[in-house]
Order: C-alpha cells, then structure tokens, then sequence
C-alpha cells in the first residue's frame, strides 16, 4: 500500500480503518449490473497474438459484445446510461452513423 | 396504466405481423434481432413469413420455444424481461420482470422451459445499487408459471452457484446447468450436484478447459454440444498441438455426457451442431467446419463471409445454418459445406447476440 496513495475522501477513510475486517468484502461479480462495473481488456489482439481470429468485420462482433456488457471501455453504457446510443439497423453499412456520447447537464 | 400500455403494444405487435399461417407439418426458424424484433422463417423456402415487434424491447438474445412451438420466449429489455409471444398473430401472453424484488437490478444468463411447457427456469444475477457501489446478491433460480400472465411473480426461487450462463432442461424433466462446472438442478427443492466438473475436472495431462457455450442447438438433434479448448500439459509450451480442441455433449434424452478431442487449436470456435445422425458435426464462427465424429479429425473447413455465432442444422440433416452477428442466416450443404444460400431480415436489423430455434409446425 506504500506506493498508493487516496485521493478521494473514500480512499482516505479506508486507509485510516485499521481493522481489515472492518472493510467489506470485495469480490469479482458473476456479470455485470451495468456496463461501467465491467472490465474486459484482450479484445485488442486473438488469443494467438494476432488479429485474424477477432470477429470479422468488427461490426459484426458490435451488439453481441456492448449488448451484453462486453465492450465497456469502447461504447457507451447502453445498459443504463445511453440506451438508445445503438438504435441503429445494418450496423455493417452504418456505422459511421454511431455518435460519440457526452455527460449530461 | 401499465396494462393499458402493453394493451396497445400488443395491438401494435399484432399489427406488425405478416398476415401468412404457419403450415402445419413445416419446419421453421425463430430468430430475433435488435432492437425489438421476432422473425419466423421458412427456411427451407428461403423466406421470412412472420415478423412481430416485441413490447419494451432491446436486444433480444436468448429464445427459449414452448414445446408445442406455438409460443416463443424472448429473454429481452437489456436482459432484464421474459417475453411470450404467441407466432400466429404475434400476442403478447407472458411477460416476467426478472427485477422482481425492491432495489435490485437482475439480469438473466440462461432460462430453459420444463417438458410440460407449465413452468419456466430463469437463472437471475441480482444486483442491488447503491450511489457509491454495487453490491452482488447471490444468483438464484426463479421458476415462473407460463400461465402468469403479463406481471408474472415467481413460484418458487433457489439459491445457485455464480458463473453460470446456460440451462437445459432434459426430457425428463431434471434441469441441467453450465457455468464453471455442470450441474444438474430439482427445481422442487433447489437441491444441486455438480454433475460434469470442467473448471474442476481431473483429466490426466489436460489443463483446466474453456469454453463459450451460449447457444442452444438441440432442437433438431436431442444433444447439447459446444466446442470447448483446454492444453496438453505434458507437451511442450511451444508445441501447438499442445492447444487442443473438443467436443463436449450432453444427450438430453440419456443425461450422458460426452467428450472428443478433434484438433489442434488453430481457430476460434463459437457454437457447434450435431447432425441428426451423430455422426458429423459442425463448428462455426469465422470459418464453418465439418467434424467426424466416429474419429474424430476435422474433414473441411471453409472460410465464411463474415462472424457467425451460431450454428444449426435442418431436422432432415441436409442444411447446416450460422446466425447472430448481423442481419444475414447463412445456409451451407451438410455433405460438402457448399452454399446453398442465405435468408435476408427485413431492414437488415443486427441479430447480435439473438439466438435461432428449429420449431416444426
């Protein structure tokens, strides 16, 4: 822990609770409750190193991922946050259609 | 007022409905598509014969038919929603919201129907949310009777172990179910064994396995089947035939499970099907292949037009299928994986993770 340092008030108050067992367990979940609390880095490369066995086009692989939670980092939360973020049909002709999403005020 | 709204979706549902009949004696194809589409195919006419708009719907993805085939249920709404919809004029007649308890989000990984066509199995993820975290509860089973109705509420609900994403029910009834091992459920008393271990098997020389096993292609042949990858240990790290590829099967009629080693892993392999027969099968996702079966080795392999997730076969053997991904059902010749052709959706609506079922009518 030397070499972490808290930087929000959350934080902080963890690093002053000396009893461990006072923190509540924290354990990876089954799935997922919405497409924030999913992290699933790899998709950049195969599992041979390469890119010839990634879902071809990358368009193809789009909803079957994002619609289950699968590409978190790299669409919008349409779990949750942008629903209708993907409303679009033919995705494969499409999808320079797709639009960046924005916080909203 | 919640009533009244699904009222007039189901009109609306209705209305969007093809106006053919499904033929008696026909073999057809039920698929869904994103963001809230059910289509009924003839597929062996090459042709979409019904289309029916699903109520509240995104992304359907698992279907699970009533055994009459009269009834298709649709896990859909980002997973959250069981949807029956009846295929001759498209009525909504069951509908469960998996979020059935205060304060929780649920998502649904596999659901299967018993034999009977009374009750259906979901397998729920349960999630409560708070403002700072997420707090996972523990998944359960909740049995939903299919006379429910449109709010339907559990009967009867059972703890289960995480990890899982894939139920079957056998023929006689008992649940199966695949996660990190294989289980095999009562959904009297929620009691479980582990019943196939994978994530825990104890295979001589073999690492533990993976698999991806999601899509339900039994319909036309009685046997559960997926690839499944795991590693020689007692060859050499730089050996590829180290990385082996199998075949694990369930038969839904004698409950045995079954696993052959085919290849070397030199693809990525979604789904597979047995042929009626059982004596070929076939693997599919960037590239469709024929498996023997009585020895097991690869016999062709050809290269697809695009990601596939899904692979079928037509009741009389002759036709193999890949689905999911985008709007396209491609259709192959079992003897020699030529194509024979390909059925279109209507506005080319992305199936995404959406599944097929064979039905017979």
């Amino acid at each position: 822990m030397k070499h972490l340092k808290p930087l929000n008030k959350k934080a902080h108050l963890l690093t002053q609770t000396d009893d461990e067992r006072a923190k509540e367990d924290v354990y990876a979940m089954q799935s997922v409750a919405g497409c924030t609390t999913s992290t699933d880095p790899g998709w950049e490369v195969d599992p041979f190193g390469s890119v010839a066995s990634l879902c071809q086009p990358m368009e193809a692989d789009l909803y079957g991922c994002s619609d289950p939670c699968w590409w978190p980092a790299s669409v919008p939360d349409t779990v949750n946050t942008y629903p209708n973020w993907s409303k679009l049909e033919d995705t494969r002709h499409n999808w320079r259609k797709l639009q960046a999403v924005f916080p909203e005020e | 007022m919640k009533i009244f709204k699904i009222s007039i979706i189901l009109t609306i549902a209705a209305l969007s409905s093809l106006t053919a009949s499904l033929s008696y004696g026909k073999e057809y194809m039920v698929v869904g598509a994103r963001p809230d589409k059910l289509f009924v195919i003839d597929i062996k006419a090459r042709k979409v014969v019904k289309s029916f708009t699903i109520p509240d719907s995104t992304g359907p993805q698992n279907i699970v038919m009533s055994p009459d085939g009269k009834i298709a249920y649709v896990v859909t709404n980002s997973l959250r929603s069981i949807v029956g919809i009846e295929l001759e004029e498209g009525k909504v007649v069951f509908r469960a919201n998996l979020n059935y308890k205060d304060d929780e989000r649920t998502w649904n990984y596999g659901f299967d129907i018993s034999p009977d066509g009374s009750e259906i199995y979901s397998y729920d993820i349960p999630t409560k949310i708070y403002l700072d975290r997420y707090e996972s509860i523990d998944p359960r089973l909740s049995v939903f009777k299919t006379d429910g109705g449109l709010d339907a509420k559990p009967s009867r609900e059972f703890p289960l172990p995480r990890r899982i994403h894939l139920l079957i029910t056998a023929k006689s009834g008992a649940l199966y179910a695949m996660g990190w091992d294989f289980y095999k459920i009562d959904v009297q008393t929620g009691k479980y064994d582990v019943v196939y271990p994978l994530r825990h098997w104890k295979k001589e020389n073999l690492s533990q396995p993976d698999a991806l096993a999601f899509w339900p292609s039994w319909d036309n042949n009685g046997i559960f089947s997926t690839p499944i990858t795991y590693a020689r240990t007692d060859m050499a790290e730089d050996n590829m035939e180290r990385f082996r590829t199998g075949l694990l099967s369930f038969d839904l009629k004698t409950e045995k499970f079954n696993l052959i080693d085919f290849q070397s892993a030199p693809e990525i392999l979604f789904s597979s099907v047995f042929h009626p027969a059982r004596k070929v099968a076939f693997a599919a996702y960037n590239t469709l292949i024929k498996i023997d079966l009585v020895h097991p080795h690869t016999i062709k392999r050809i290269d697809l037009d695009h990601t596939y997730y899904q692979t079928d076969i037509s009741a009389d053997g002759t036709e193999v299928y890949v689905a999911g991904t985008t709007c396209d059902i491609a259709i192959y010749a079992t003897k020699d994986l030529s194509r024979l052709g390909q059925v279109r959706l209507p506005e080319c609506p992305d199936m995404g993770a959406t599944v097929v079922r064979m039905i017979h009518k």
